[in-house]
């Protein structure tokens, strides 16, 4: 069933080097685009997307306002524009409420948070300049929506991300620039390998899951890319939830 | 931006799509508006046999009778008897259902008559026949033989982004679109033991003749548009696309979801 939706389409990914983010690089690549990665794992990008031509690899840190700018002008001076932002970047901090340090909380804000502004804001600015329709989907996630314990920022970070969204999605729709979100539940990424591999806790949270099983990182993808796609061409400001039913009220 | 790649204008590109290679598929409200418009995709995209299921039988018939693929069903899904006769016709015909478009629909307009005040009773019950208990009907129908069968299927229920963004005078409507967003997570959560998928999807205003007498009306025309930050009405095609990813193996992680496809006027 592989289609190309992306030919001759210039893709940003930022965290594209791990997890979802590299599921979506290689899955738009695969439907035809040219794909510019961000991320700060400098080794895992080589290694991933090494001798790949239709990705370029830029180091840059979501957290620094000024690296953000810097990455995006890069991006606009290879490829003249950027068509679809994937907007995925994002950190887990594990400790709960009480113990939560101010470091944990600072961090997961300024990378889940102010990243996906200093981002959106940068390339937005470039769509709206050039006079790109383009898409942009930031990566939210279910917590978001569902109460979880043990992660204290995270949660606020992420419904952040989703109201961040709307609001990109109602200043931006006169420049015919579509903002949507996924939310993923928990796929199976290096962000979920606490729970995955620890067996008490993965049977715990399976029971809990109406399918029993976690996502596979294609599943999430598939999401993420038809909000990039055409297909979601009047869908704009939604977060759409792909998460086997774990948080239905 | 690049032309689409695929969608309304792919068959005269000559793509082959595959989505729905070998599945069965019924669509309910299948003569009119985003019904025809699944339908009419469903068969660009390799459905091997569908039901399409409406009450209007000429315009059905006008619109199916002369393709294969296709069998029509006359039924009125307020008739639970008629829905239950409905999908045995149609599982014994084809073996099976794979994918329910559970779409059929109404909705009265005419300025204020419809309005909470004035709402006549009968236009209330009407509406709550048809979009509430008989989408009921034909969806618990058509579990009851995906269960039977074992069929690991999939269904979409068509709801709207009106009980988001409240019009006025619009009577029942948004109360049952509504609720059938909440039946769609019961389902939802009752079904996946058994492997079926439930989801629906809420179109904003879409180029439709339920939608006409909104567009044609000058006032409105402009206070609707002026509401939706995409500042246009949604083609059909475009509800039908998100219909379609819903039905399809891209969204086989979402459950009890309602896709909002309405240009950010809910927002």
């Amino acid at each position: 069933m592989e289609r190309e939706r992306f030919v001759d389409k210039i893709a940003l990914v930022t965290g594209g080097a791990n997890g979802l983010g590299r599921g979506m690089v290689e899955q738009l690549v695969k439907e035809g685009a040219q794909v510019a990665v961000f991320d700060i794992e400098d080794d895992t990008m080589e290694e991933a997307f090494d001798g790949n031509d239709r990705v370029y690899c830029v180091h840059c840190d979501v957290r620094d306002y000024d690296q953000v700018q810097k990455g995006v002008q890069n991006v606009i001076e290879r490829y003249g524009r950027i068509d679809v932002l994937m907007n995925n970047a994002g950190i887990v901090h594990r400790q709960g409420f009480l113990e939560c340090s101010k470091e944990g909380w600072l961090d997961v804000m300024d990378t889940n948070l102010n990243g996906v502004f200093y981002v959106g804001q940068a390339v937005a600015r470039t769509m709206v300049d050039l006079g790109v329709e383009g898409c942009i989907v930031n990566t939210c996630s279910n917590t978001s929506r569902k109460t979880v314990a043990g992660v204290t920022p995270y949660g606020p970070s992420k419904a952040a991300v989703k109201m961040l969204t709307q609001i990109m999605a109602l200043e931006l729709a006169k420049y015919g620039i579509h903002v949507n979100a996924v939310a993923p539940g928990t796929s199976r990424t290096r962000i979920a390998a606490g729970t995955i591999n620890d067996p008490e806790r993965s049977a715990a949270f399976l029971a809990k899951m109406p399918f029993g099983r976690y996502g596979e990182v294609r599943e999430m993808v598939s999401v993420a890319l038809f909000l990039a796609s055409e297909d979601a061409s009047f869908i704009t400001g939604e977060t759409i939830y792909e998460e086997g039913g774990f948080s239905l009220p | 931006m690049p032309k689409r790649p695929f969608g309304s204008d792919c068959v005269e590109e000559g793509c082959i799509m595959t989505r729905f290679d070998n599945k069965v598929v019924l669509v309910t409200g299948a003569a009119n508006g985003i019904g025809r418009c699944m339908v009419e995709r469903f068969l660009k995209e390799g459905v091997e046999e569908l039901v399409a299921v409406d009450i209007e039988v000429d315009t059905l018939e006008d619109a199916f009778g002369d393709e294969e693929r296709v069998h029509t069903i006359t039924c009125d899904v307020t008739d639970y008897d008629a829905v239950h006769r409905m999908v045995d016709e149609a599982v014994e015909k084809y073996g099976r259902i794979d994918i329910l478009m559970n779409n059929a629909g109404i909705c009265f307009k005419d300025g204020e008559k419809y309005g909470m005040l004035t709402c006549p009773k009968e236009a209330w019950d009407r509406v709550v026949a048809t979009n509430l208990n008989g989408s009921f009907y034909v969806a618990q129908a058509v579990a009851q033989r995906m269960v039977e069968r074992k069929t690991k299927g999939v269904i979409v229920n068509t709801s709207s982004n009106t009980f988001r963004f409240i019009p006025k005078y619009l009577g029942a409507y948004p109360a049952t679109k509504a609720a059938i967003s909440i039946y769609t997570k019961q389902f939802a959560k009752e079904l996946a033991e058994y492997g079926i998928r439930v989801n629906a999807f809420g179109p904003g205003t879409t180029k439709t003749r339920m939608s006409e007498p909104t567009r044609s009306n000058p006032k409105m025309n402009e206070q609707f548009l002026n509401d939706i930050p995409m500042h246009r009405y949604g083609e059909v095609r475009e509800a039908v696309d998100t219909a379609l990813f819903l039905a399809s193996e891209e969204s086989s992680f979402m459950l009890g979801e309602i896709i909002f496809e309405d240009g950010g006027q809910s927002l």
